[in-house]
């Protein structure tokens, strides 16, 4: 197929182009999960166990909100029993390291601790729809199957888990059968919620925070240098995003400071689209009628106060074009004023350090977009997870080894401080890291960092505020979420399967997000909205949403 | 048997049969040494070329890996169909046509032209020099290649501050989409041209320089020494390049444009083969992939066998 | 007899004018500049303090180990350098061995029955491919997954390089080939003596490309190869720069930091430079006449 025989398909990276991956949790979520979410009232949720009390760690008053820490606890012990019964058991897994070394100790040692002996397949996340295609249409899956259906990721595995490729393990989770693996229990709620495909469990979730977008971080300094506050209002927001732009906040004498430096519809204007009420991806009506999110007028509100900023400076020249690395060279040299999307992105100390930054505590914050007209902006919540673990079916018919596998992810996903998570994310103490100044601190070398290279597994970690600093701002980032996620909104297709979106969601998302950057840059008028909803409904968008409301449908 | 005593046998057969020609069992076991030659090659193209290519069968399934080959069910035409009039699918045809009509006409000849040049060069140790170094670009992966270009044009880049003196900008270069497929064309030239002389080299170092001497006491002159020895010299290579070039006219590059494609849209950057990844590998709908692959080799197909006839017209032995 | 610095100018080649001269010069240096820059870049980074790589301009100025450090530490890059260069050579060899077999026995398709066939059904291979889950399954019904042979078997003979060495088969003299026919001998002895001698050019060049398509590969390892101890160069090294990447947006929230940009320099060198060993080796074979005399006697 190609003159010199290498692969036709060599390695890509990861281009995940689709809207924030927005979760499905019912604030008002008793743990029965019921609420404004298709098929919730089928679905029985795993029981929410209450975390037990931890010294230094502060739970939030609602679901949802991250439990926070401002030390590191002195590990405690979850699992008091070998989870495995002896025997192989093989992984597949995500791996963001490096390969690990063959002699490595923290893998015997987890082998010694589970009882198994794990033999993880490791794949980069740029091959991962590729490997997971493989795996699944080879027959011979591993046990432990690491499965991630978010766009970019391996989305088309959703068709597989609908074709009966992996076990439905709702039996074995839903309800109080959870309390057989109490670390599972204690995952949240929104997390199980919608790691549902259309209405079964299928495997442990990877737990995320619920709030993920929409709070980038901010020069406060430059705020206080123009002499601004926190803007109140959509009026107030262009004024200081426009400032950071004209009135050299810097105060270098250059004009040479923007505010944002993006220009994609989601990441850095997600904060306007949550200010204007543009709904999470989709909305659903009270009859099962999905529109989208570019469809409503929200979304055209919003775009008209993009091309304002746009017109009045507030973002970089190269804002179309600029790759990740591009733009974050230019975060730290202190030429944007605003990046970033994790509420967590603004609490802790910049590193390498930002020019310009003297005090990082009071120098960084999160910009909150205010609503249009005053109060709070309606934020997007995640899906809440990344990817989960899954048992293929022919490993699930034996409920005992079901039962072994599941305890295994027991202990994996063992909480934030118990001795198991520490091992699992820090690895063997003395070797793979020490505890300094009551901080564990991984090691330098290279060798035993890259021995962890097969601990990605269903760990709660990112959901807790771990930000120790000095000094902490792990309570002030806590009640900066507490007064914001009861004011998020859910993404009402996060269980839905539609195998249009899966094959075109992608490549309609990507010419949607051409057209708005046209539309944003002048090269369109704010009028060629229309154009672009219709293109979008009439090459694929109508079908995804016929799909998407028969899905509904099966999960009701 | 001596040559003579050979012939004489020969002979000697033919004149008992005057009629009777060599039957196929005879000239099997005439060439017999071929078969031994090329027989294990096939059996490697049957196994690992022919068997896979029974996967094809998918163009015409709903596809899925799960389900398998036997258990898909069968759409008959529909994918194909669906290619046709999907809109992304006839502008990746249309922009994959367009890129590989460019590098043809400019990438191509490109090495051919360097290796002439440096072939023209006296100094041995500078003529090592450049060829070692001309295939670098080669060796460094897309990533790394179309970062370093991004940095280089960036607006901030040295590069633009040199042009910005004399009033021109590099700034958009690599995000505009109307110059994408020329841009993507000069950086395929960059990477690849160095290494593309390789092969013009060692066809060049074929020709027996008695050739050369001869034309000079004819009184050729330099340029007259390129187009009459040098040349027909490596015609034959070229001719056999460019009709495997052709045959390949639906690929142009996979990794290279995926990279770039958000700074430039879709619209300028899906060609075949990302189209097919974006649908199949990404998306699932591996039918529709299978299909669009069977449409590359059926056209390329047609098109090989045109450029070999034209190339066999042409007086070269073209490629086969 | 040879003049100082090998400059005996061939008879044929008369002296350029002066200007010509100039302007050859002129294009050769600003074509090694295009192409030699980024890659003096590359290297420079790859020894350099992470701060000096990020500062931009020409070239970094502070140099450290550093990133070499990182990557050699533990044995698992050394044994992938050995995997890889074990599979290289003995893939190449096994490779050239049979694509010259082959190639030969293809130069005679008027002459061999059913060749002509077989010829046409090896070009076809090169238009047609089914993608990654056939060969996957293939590999994998040969028993192959895990085993070092999945990396040499799948792109043991490739058809580009099987139909350019047929070429150059083909463009040595009938006469040569028919007289040593007529004196008695075999096709493996005119191959062995005749053929392959006269080839060196062509056969230096196709070992030149398989061996760089074997070092270069790293998809088959992420297919086929599912124990990462046994991973050659290519896959390992991604894994170093498994997030450093163009993206212009993300999504993505699990975006990790890419990795220093002095450890992406230093894995494209370790990638290249011993690839890079060998090409001497290979060009000695292509820049020296062959057919000299060959036609004469």
């Amino acid at each position: 197929m190609s003159s010199l025989w290498q692969s036709p398909i060599s390695r890509r990276r990861v281009l995940g182009t689709a809207g924030a991956f927005a979760g499905l949790a019912a604030l008002s979520a008793c743990s029965d999960g019921s609420g404004s979410k298709p098929g919730a009232r089928k679905l029985q949720l795993p029981e929410q166990a209450t975390p037990s009390p931890v010294p230094g760690q502060r739970v939030g008053s609602r679901p949802g909100v991250p439990v926070a820490f401002t030390n590191y606890p002195t590990p405690y012990q979850t699992v008091f029993e070998p989870p495995g019964r002896g025997g192989p058991v093989t992984t597949y897994q995500i791996s963001y390291s490096p390969p690990p070394p063959s002699t490595n100790r923290w893998a015997a040692e987890l082998n010694k601790r589970l009882n198994v002996t794990l033999e993880p397949t490791l794949v980069s996340p740029a091959d991962l729809a590729q490997k997971t295609a493989t795996l699944i249409a080879g027959g011979d899956m591993p046990d432990i199957f690491y499965l991630n259906v978010a766009t970019g990721q391996a989305p088309a595995a959703a068709q597989s888990v609908l074709q009966g490729a992996f076990t439905d393990l709702t039996d074995f989770l839903s309800g109080d059968a959870i309390n057989d693996y109490p670390n599972l229990a204690l995952f949240p709620s929104y997390a199980w919620e919608n790691s549902a495909v259309q209405g079964h469990f299928y495997g442990v979730p990877r737990p995320t925070p619920l709030l993920q977008s929409g709070t980038p971080a901010m020069r406060l300094d430059w705020m206080r240098k123009l002499g601004l506050k926190a803007p109140a209002t959509a009026d107030e927001l262009f004024q200081l995003l426009s400032a950071f732009a004209n009135d050299d906040p810097d105060g270098n004498g250059k004009k040479d400071t923007w505010a944002l430096s993006s220009l994609q519809i989601y990441w850095q204007n997600t904060p306007i689209l949550n200010m204007f009420g543009v709904p999470n991806n989709w909305r659903l009506d009270g009859g099962g009628k999905l529109v989208k999110d570019v469809e409503t007028d929200e979304f055209e509100a919003a775009t008209e106060f993009t091309v304002k900023l746009w017109k009045a400076g507030a973002f970089h020249p190269n804002s179309a074009a600029s790759t990740y690395e591009q733009q974050s060279a230019l975060w730290g040299s202190g030429k944007i004023g605003v990046w970033g999307a994790a509420l967590a992105g603004s609490y802790v100390r910049p590193v390498p350090p930002i020019a310009g930054v003297t005090n990082w505590t009071t120098d960084l914050g999160p910009l909150i977009p205010p609503g249009r007209d005053g109060g709070t902006a309606s934020l997007y919540q995640s899906s809440g997870i990344f990817g989960m673990y899954a048992i293929p079916s022919s490993v699930g018919k034996n409920p005992d080894r079901v039962r072994e596998l599941l305890r295994i992810l027991n202990y994996v996903g063992a909480p934030f401080g118990s001795t198991e998570n520490t091992f699992m994310t820090y690895g063997v103490e003395g070797w793979n890291y020490t505890i300094e100044n009551g901080k564990p601190t991984r090691s330098d070398d290279a060798a035993r960092k890259a021995e962890l290279a097969a601990q990605y597994f269903c760990q709660p970690t990112e959901t807790v505020l771990y930000l120790p600093g000095p000094p902490s701002m792990s309570l002030t980032a806590q009640q900066q979420a507490e007064k914001l996620i009861p004011h998020t909104i859910p993404d009402p297709t996060v269980n839905l399967v539609s195998q249009t979106q899966v094959s075109k969601g992608p490549s309609l998302q990507q010419k949607l997000n051409d057209d708005f950057v046209g539309i944003v840059t002048g090269r369109k008028p704010v009028s060629a909205l229309k154009e672009l909803r219709s293109q979008w409904a009439g090459q694929g968008g109508d079908q995804i949403r016929r799909e998407y409301e028969q899905s509904l449908t099966k999960t009701r | 048997m001596s040559v003579i005593e050979r012939s004489r046998h020969q002979s000697a057969v033919q004149a008992e049969a005057p009629d009777r020609r060599p039957t196929l069992l005879s000239r099997i076991w005439r060439e017999r040494w071929m078969y031994v030659f090329f027989l294990p090659g096939l059996m490697f193209f049957a196994v690992f070329a022919y068997l896979p290519l029974l996967g094809n069968v998918a163009a015409f399934q709903d596809y899925s890996p799960f389900l398998g080959f036997r258990g898909s069910p069968f759409v008959g035409w529909s994918n194909f169909v669906d290619l046709f009039s999907d809109r992304e699918a006839l502008a990746a045809i249309k922009n994959t046509l367009v890129i590989s009509l460019l590098q043809i006409i400019f990438a191509f000849p490109a090495p051919i032209a360097l290796a002439l040049l440096l072939n023209s060069l006296l100094s041995h140790r500078i003529k090592r020099f450049v060829q070692s170094v001309v295939y670098l670009p080669h060796f460094i992966g897309w990533v790394i290649v179309i970062s370093i270009w991004q940095n280089v044009l960036s607006e901030t880049g040295g590069l633009n501050h040199l042009l910005q003196q004399v009033g021109l900008s590099t700034s958009h270069l690599m995000s505009n989409a109307s110059i994408f497929k020329e841009v993507l064309t000069a950086q395929v030239m960059w990477k690849e041209t160095g290494w593309g002389t390789i092969i013009f080299f060692a066809a060049i170092s074929s020709i027996d320089t008695d050739l050369y001497e001869a034309a000079v006491t004819d009184g050729a002159g330099a340029w007259r020494r390129i187009w009459h020895v040098t040349s027909p010299g490596i015609a034959g290579v070229i001719a056999l390049l460019l009709v495997l070039r052709i045959g390949d006219v639906l690929t142009v590059g996979f990794e290279q444009i995926v990279l770039q494609q958000n700074a430039v849209g879709n619209d300028a950057a899906q060609v075949i083969d990302t189209f097919v990844y974006y649908n199949g590998v990404l998306g699932g709908n591996w039918g529709l992939a299978t299909a669009a692959g069977i449409f590359k080799g059926v056209v390329g197909t047609i098109l090989v066998v045109l450029a070999n006839k034209a190339a066999k017209r042409l007086g070269t032995a073209g490629a086969f | 007899m040879t003049a100082r610095r090998e400059q005996r100018r061939p008879v044929w080649m008369d002296e350029p004018s002066a200007v010509v001269q100039l302007l050859k010069i002129v294009v050769i240096a600003v074509i090694v500049v295009v192409m030699l820059y980024p890659f003096l870049y590359v290297v420079a980074s790859s020894f350099a303090t992470p701060e000096a790589a990020t500062a931009g301009g020409l070239l970094p100025t502070q140099f450290s180990l550093e990133a070499y450090r990182n990557i050699f530490a533990g044995d698992v890059v050394t044994h992938a350098l050995l995997v890889s260069v074990g599979i290289t050579v003995v893939g190449t060899v096994l490779s050239v061995a049979l694509t010259v077999t082959t190639a030969y026995g293809l130069t005679r398709t008027r002459d061999v029955p059913g060749s002509r066939f077989a010829l046409y059904l090896i070009l076809l291979t090169m238009l047609f491919g089914a993608g990654i889950i056939p060969q996957y399954l293939l590999v994998r019904s040969l028993g192959l997954i895990n085993s070092y042979w999945s990396l040499i078997l799948p792109g043991l003979l490739s058809a580009f390089n099987l139909i350019v060495v047929r070429n150059f088969f083909m463009n040595i003299p009938r006469d040569i080939l028919e007289s040593a026919r007529m004196d008695g001998a075999a096709e493996p002895s005119i191959l062995g003596r005749i053929v392959l001698p006269l080839s060196k050019p062509v056969v230096a060049v196709v070992a030149l490309f398989y061996a760089v398509g074997y070092w270069n590969n790293f998809f088959n390892a992420m297919l086929y190869l599912n124990d990462n101890a046994k991973w050659p160069i290519q896959q390992v090294l991604n894994h170093y720069v498994v997030q450093g990447v163009q993206l212009s947006t993300v999504q993505d929230v699990h975006q990790v930091a890419p990795p220093p940009q002095t450890i992406q320099m230093a894995v494209v060198v370790l990638a290249t430079v011993p690839i890079l060993v060998v090409y001497p080796f290979a060009q000695r074979y292509f820049t020296q006449g062959v057919l000299t005399g060959a036609i004469k006697g």
